[in-house]
């Protein structure tokens, strides 16, 4: 192959533009479960096997809140359903065996996600592992900050992160927009999630929206 | 882990437009999200100074970290 720059470069480099929100957000996991009780190896352990911010966050608020771990476990799970039709939408590009699949699903998280998609709907591989990877070592590198270094990082909500957040899911979502369909799709998910919200558990608004995708049925 | 094999016609359409249902969604959540109410707050500044900035082109970086100030600095008032 000649030298055409890494696909994995790529993606990484493109992943470096939220490196520091991602550290940030998995250092304020780290703080929260201190705060909810949860020892910095489960932290970690959970971070490293999880990867799922808003699922995590679920879990120990629920835990701090005196829930259970029932309670917790379901909220968690709930969330990383969001993550099934992600993960089919992508199966086509992670290639090898079953345990090379399910170390590599592992990276396959929102932003590296959106990272990944290319016009035509397909997903680069390179740019997938490359983005996931960066992101994955910034969570877990945050979370342990966050678990073992206390308050020096301050405080996630009073440095305005949901806020980054909502932002930088709305520039990927602008830069996904190609065609009408879209954005028929756009519209109707994101009523489908507030219509929600009130209603349904965390994570439900948002896998009850990927429903809008449907627009999308074409009869060949 | 469902995959291996190329989707057919009709489903890669659906497909498709997973990205834009489920990144609006994620606006959605992330903006107004609160715990089992809609919670109307400083996110929104924060949202709407990410607009201007991706208005502007401006890369995705300055993009969040906009948003992120607008926001922070809306809660410190």
């Amino acid at each position: 192959m000649t030298g055409s720059p890494s696909p994995y470069r790529a993606g990484a480099r493109r992943a470096l533009t939220i490196a520091r929100a991602v550290f940030v957000f998995g250092a304020s996991f780290g703080l929260v479960a201190q705060a909810a009780g949860v020892g910095a190896a489960a932290s970690l352990v959970m971070s490293a096997t999880t990867f799922a911010g808003s699922a995590q966050f679920a879990a120990a608020s629920v835990l701090s809140a005196a829930g259970g771990v029932g309670a917790a476990a379901t909220a968690a799970i709930l969330l990383n359903v969001r993550y099934l039709p992600i993960g089919i939408s992508v199966a086509s590009v992670i290639r090898g065996g079953t345990l090379r699949r399910l170390l590599e699903a592992q990276l396959v998280v929102d932003e590296s996600w959106a990272f990944s998609r290319r016009r035509d709907g397909s997903f680069d591989r390179g740019i997938l592992i490359g983005a996931g990877l960066v992101l994955y070592v910034c969570w877990i590198g945050g979370t342990a900050a966050g678990a073992f270094g206390g308050k020096a990082l301050g405080n996630p909500h009073s440095l305005g992160l949901d806020g980054a957040f909502a932002a930088l899911f709305l520039a990927l979502l602008v830069s996904q927009i190609h065609s009408r369909r879209a954005l028929v799709a756009a519209l109707l998910g994101g009523t489908i999630a507030f219509v929600l919200i009130p209603f349904a558990s965390p994570g439900v608004p948002i896998v009850a929206a990927t429903a809008a995708c449907f627009v999308g049925w074409r009869k060949s | 882990m469902l995959g291996g094999r190329s989707l057919p016609a009709a489903l890669a359409g659906v497909v498709q437009m997973l990205a834009p249902a489920l990144l609006a969604a994620l606006v959605v959540t992330q903006v107004v999200g609160g715990d089992r109410r809609l919670v109307f707050d400083e996110r929104l500044l924060g949202l709407a100074a990410a607009i201007v900035a991706i208005r502007l082109r401006a890369p995705l970086l300055a993009v969040v970290v906009v948003a992120a100030a607008v926001t922070a600095a809306a809660r410190a008032l």
